[in-house]
């Protein structure tokens, strides 16, 4: 009789050292460069409204 | 036009867990970042000589979004052509077909830097250097990769306006519009482009015929394309007379442009009277400019041009930032 916690994913397939190295680079990755473009899109929307005249409150 | 063999030279890299081992290494080799910096550099000198100011911290967000575009549509054209690219020495090395990741993961990452480069140069800018960039981003993955460059010896011909839009995008960023300078600079690496690539062509004919792209020299011949080298450097000689006319050049532009182009004629004077690209035994060399005796002039020309094209944008911007300062 199979074990109910042993069998919660069919077919799995433990992922090797390297894969898993590989994917925390990546979601690293992909999280400082969604950071930078949220500031950099902040950014130029400061720069872009303070060329125009815009005003920000103190 | 290409081998349906060449399918299978390309292993797709799934591993027993299915998860990819792409590093981000590997995302930023896909941006071809050696194409990027002469993007980057033809842009940034589009921005320099367009007339008006704008903020540095806008120009140098424009040329990001510029850059981010340029690496876009390189990944999309590896994603396209991870087949092709897995039978040339040159490119086999690519993330794609070296097996360090998937094709879909390429696609992906295309699409959204596309969306992202396109919406940061509206922001930064205007929409008419963003819908310039999009374009340029279409016209490289749909019109040159996709149809062109496995369909007509003249791909790269047609192909090449990919290239040369940058500086008219950096120009329309500073601008906001698309003037007869700006359509001068495209021109300059429009008419740039042929002699470049079908120098490199002649010395990689193995490359390209083993993938079943029609370059020039596999549909006409070696000596047909020497000869349209020689003639597109006379060309592109008097393409560069044009910034001098309309004013945008000065005596640097004069001088550099004297020299450089002397120098391209005689370069592709001298790959007319070789026999480059007639070799028996149609095996390249791996390096971009390892060549075997006889191939040499090809390989000079395709060096000198890169120069070139540096040399010539960075006159022009030397001279339109004098004027700016003095």
């Amino acid at each position: 009789m199979n074990n109910p916690h042993e069998s919660k994913l069919d077919g799995y397939v433990e992922p090797t050292q390297q894969q898993l190295t590989a994917r925390k680079r990546r979601n690293y990755a992909i999280g400082g460069l969604l950071a930078a473009f949220c500031i950099l899109v902040f950014a130029l929307m400061v720069v872009k409204i303070k060329s125009m005249g815009g005003q920000f409150p103190s | 036009m290409t081998d349906p063999s060449t399918a299978q030279a390309y292993n797709p890299p799934h591993g027993e867990a299915g998860l990819s081992v792409a590093e981000p290494r590997d995302f930023y080799a896909l941006m071809k970042p050696r194409v990027m910096t002469l993007v980057v550099f033809t842009a940034w000198a589009g921005l320099v000589c367009a007339p008006g100011q704008m903020n540095l911290f806008l120009a140098a967000a424009s040329i990001l979004c510029i850059a981010v575009g340029a690496g876009a549509s390189a990944a999309l054209n590896m994603w396209y052509e991870a087949d092709t690219d897995a039978l040339m020495s040159r490119t086999k090395t690519r993330p794609l077909p070296a097996g360090k990741m998937d094709r879909s993961s390429a696609l992906g990452f295309g699409i959204i830097l596309s969306a992202l480069s396109v919406l940061g140069l509206a922001i930064a800018s205007n929409y008419v250097a963003a819908g310039l960039l999009a374009f340029t981003i279409f016209f490289y993955a749909v019109i040159y990769t996709m149809w062109l460059k496995r369909s007509t010896p003249q791909n790269i011909v047609i192909g090449g306006a990919a290239g040369a839009f940058p500086p008219m995008v950096g120009w329309a960023a500073a601008s906001g519009d698309i003037t007869i300078d700006s359509t001068l600079l495209f021109l300059i690496i429009f008419m740039w482009t042929p002699p470049h690539f079908w120098a490199l062509a002649l010395y990689k004919t193995g490359d390209y015929h083993k993938a079943g792209i029609p370059m020039m020299p596999n549909v006409k011949g070696a000596k047909s394309t020497r000869l349209q080298i020689f003639v597109y450097a006379l060309i592109l000689a008097v393409t560069c007379i044009g910034p001098i006319v309309t004013g945008l050049g000065g005596p640097i532009y004069m001088l550099v442009a004297l020299v450089l182009n002397l120098g391209f004629i005689a370069l592709a004077y001298k790959v007319w009277q070789s026999r480059a690209g007639e070799r028996a035994d149609a095996a390249d060399e791996a390096g971009l400019y390892d060549v075997t005796k006889g191939d040499r002039a090809a390989r000079n020309l395709f060096a000198f041009s890169i120069i070139y094209l540096f040399a010539m944008f960075g006159a022009l911007s030397a001279e339109s930032l004098i004027r700016s300062f003095s």
